[in-house]
């Protein structure tokens, strides 16, 4: 399940829960990955560290989805909000996981239709390899369950 | 060269081998494996003395591995895997215990073998 953040002090899961200061580091780092600008970030970066107290007078910079319990509840907020999946990738600014893909059941980060009776994959984030292993050191993305990395933002599906 | 320096992000494992046909003398597991660049090779393990398999199907997806390496000798199924054989292994036999987790059906794989050995076709 992955994590989202509000601008502001009230930051939440996914799953409507508040997100504990695990939950905001996590999102700190995601932030980093380049599914969001270089100068989203920095702006997204000075929030998130008011967030997390780490820069001060919070408020000011807030726009705090009051209450919000679940994700899809969150509307008029949703273009403040970044997404942040559970292994720490940052989505871009304003989207979120489309509500008609459920959460593959096997593996973080994949979320797809059930046809038939069988989870068909439509959307896989991965984050960037760790170091000293090989691989992609980028965040990045799968659609229909093919092998191709994407990062490109307009490709998600909507 | 060393199997945890292999670029094994998202190679596509196409099918899974056990091959017993001398049973215990030299049993085999063998991956056939699709590389990222397309090409396709047998990554197969020699001298297998153990495996773990917990494989998840029912994903419509190509499977990937999203990580494979040598886990190290304090790994718990490998400490326990020794104490079942209570010394009895030739002390030159090298066992390494190989992970490979797979990306989509969050299928994880372990096996102790002596070594491995990538295939062309």
């Amino acid at each position: 399940m992955g994590t989202a953040i509000t601008l502001g002090s009230q930051a939440v899961n996914v799953d409507g829960t508040y997100a504990s200061a695990v939950d905001k580091g996590f999102a700190l780092g995601g932030a980093l990955l380049p599914f969001v600008s270089g100068s989203a970030v920095k702006g997204i970066l000075g929030k998130i560290g008011k967030a997390l107290g780490i820069i001060g007078d919070a408020g000011k910079a807030t726009k705090v989805v009051d209450k919000a319990n679940t994700l899809n509840k969150i509307t008029d907020a949703s273009q403040e909000i970044i997404a942040v999946t559970k292994d720490g990738v940052a989505l871009p600014k304003g989207y979120k996981i489309p509500d008609n893909l459920v959460e593959n059941p096997y593996r973080s980060g994949s979320y797809g239709e059930m046809k038939d009776g069988k989870f068909m994959e439509k959307l896989r984030i991965d984050q960037a390899t760790s170091l000293g292993k090989k691989g992609p050191y980028t965040s990045h993305y799968h659609l229909d369950g093919k092998g191709k990395h994407d990062t490109d933002p307009d490709k998600l599906p909507k | 060269m060393n199997f945890d320096k292999y670029n094994w992000h998202d190679t596509i494992v196409r099918s899974i081998n056990i091959d017993r046909s001398t049973h215990g003398i030299n049993d085999e597991i063998s991956f056939e494996i699709e590389w990222t660049d397309g090409e396709i090779c047998l990554l197969k393990f020699k001298n297998v003395y153990w495996s773990s398999m917990t494989l998840n199907f029912g994903i419509i997806a190509e499977d990937s591995i999203l990580d494979a390496k040598i886990l190290d000798k304090n790994d718990a199924d490998l400490q326990n895997f020794h104490s079942k054989w209570k010394g009895l292994l030739d002390d030159d036999l090298s066992l390494n215990i190989f992970y490979i987790e797979l990306n989509t059906s969050g299928s994880i794989i372990k096996i102790i073998a002596e070594g491995y050995e990538l295939i062309n076709y």
